[in-house]
């Protein structure tokens, strides 16, 4: 690999990948503190979970 | 969706091997031309996610149904990542090729637009906190928006542009070559498989969300009607 475009492939499937890692990233990060709230609330309140 | 995770880990990393290895370079364009393996399907997946806005916003209006609002807020969101990294990954295969970031063809100009309609539809669901008039509104922008998807998968087809003819179903004169197929086709599957993943845990904390507005609605209630 000595051609000088090819840190443009590199670039561009870093870019591309870091993008998709840093959002499933945060997402599992929001799902986690979603997760706690819920079972905060249940833990607290187990008549409000029971009951949908 | 452990399963799910685990065959979008594994079909990416195929993909990545087909991509960077097993497909030979192209003759013109050497290895830079490797960057067609992300970024067309991409492509596919970010009108897929516009096709699943669009969907999702009909739903919504015809039945308000919390689930189709669901679908479409959350395609809206993993869409808008998927035409971020279009517009990341264009302008890095353009520069060598054309040797220009960029150009106000057709094909470009409204793939940017399709970027802008996932801002705004965004923007809008982000502005309101009345749950039930920002869904409104965001299925009529998600609704009226979608007129550019199938102009903007036209557009090479339509007219001469500056961004390349259709390698696939384009006419008699498109196509590739087997193994440069065979890559492109496992990285499709591969981002798809990647989109859906993402789509259904964006789902499943919309679900969780509405869960915890519903406890915490009931709980000042009952702590109302205790007081009373």
């Amino acid at each position: 690999m000595t051609d000088p475009n090819d840190k443009f492939l590199f670039l561009a499937y870093g870019l591309v990948w870091i993008v998709f890692m840093l959002y499933a990233w945060s997402l599992w990060r929001r799902q986690a503190r979603l997760r706690k709230d819920v079972e905060e609330i249940k833990a607290k309140h187990p008549d409000l979970a029971a009951d949908k | 969706m452990t399963v799910h995770a685990f065959l979008t880990v594994a079909w990416i990393l195929v993909a990545l091997y087909l991509a960077l290895i097993y497909a030979p370079n192209e003759a013109s364009q050497g290895n830079v031309y490797r960057i067609m393996y992300v970024h067309v399907p991409m492509g596919w997946a970010a009108f897929v996610a516009y096709a699943l806005v669009f969907a999702g916003s009909v739903g919504y209006l015809w039945k308000r149904s919390p689930r189709a609002d669901d679908l479409a807020a959350s395609a809206g969101e993993v869409g808008f990542i998927f035409c971020s990294c279009i517009l990341i990954s264009g302008p890095l295969w353009a520069k060598p090729i054309w040797g220009v970031w960029w150009v106000w063809d057709a094909r470009l100009t409204l793939t940017f637009i399709l970027w802008l309609l996932f801002v705004s539809y965004l923007l809008l669901r982000s502005f309101f906190t009345n749950p039930d008039r920002s869904a409104l509104l965001a299925a009529v922008v998600g609704i009226i928006g979608f007129v550019d998807v199938p102009v903007d998968y036209m557009a090479i087809r339509w007219w001469r542009t500056q961004h390349p003819q259709p390698v696939i179903m384009g006419g008699p004169n498109s196509g590739l070559p087997p193994k440069m197929e065979l890559a492109l086709f496992v990285s499709a599957g591969a981002f798809l498989c990647l989109f859906f993943y993402l789509l259904r845990m964006r789902i499943s904390m919309r679900e969780s969300e509405r869960e915890v507005r519903r406890m915490r609605r009931r709980w000042a209630a009952e702590r109302v009607t205790r007081s009373a």
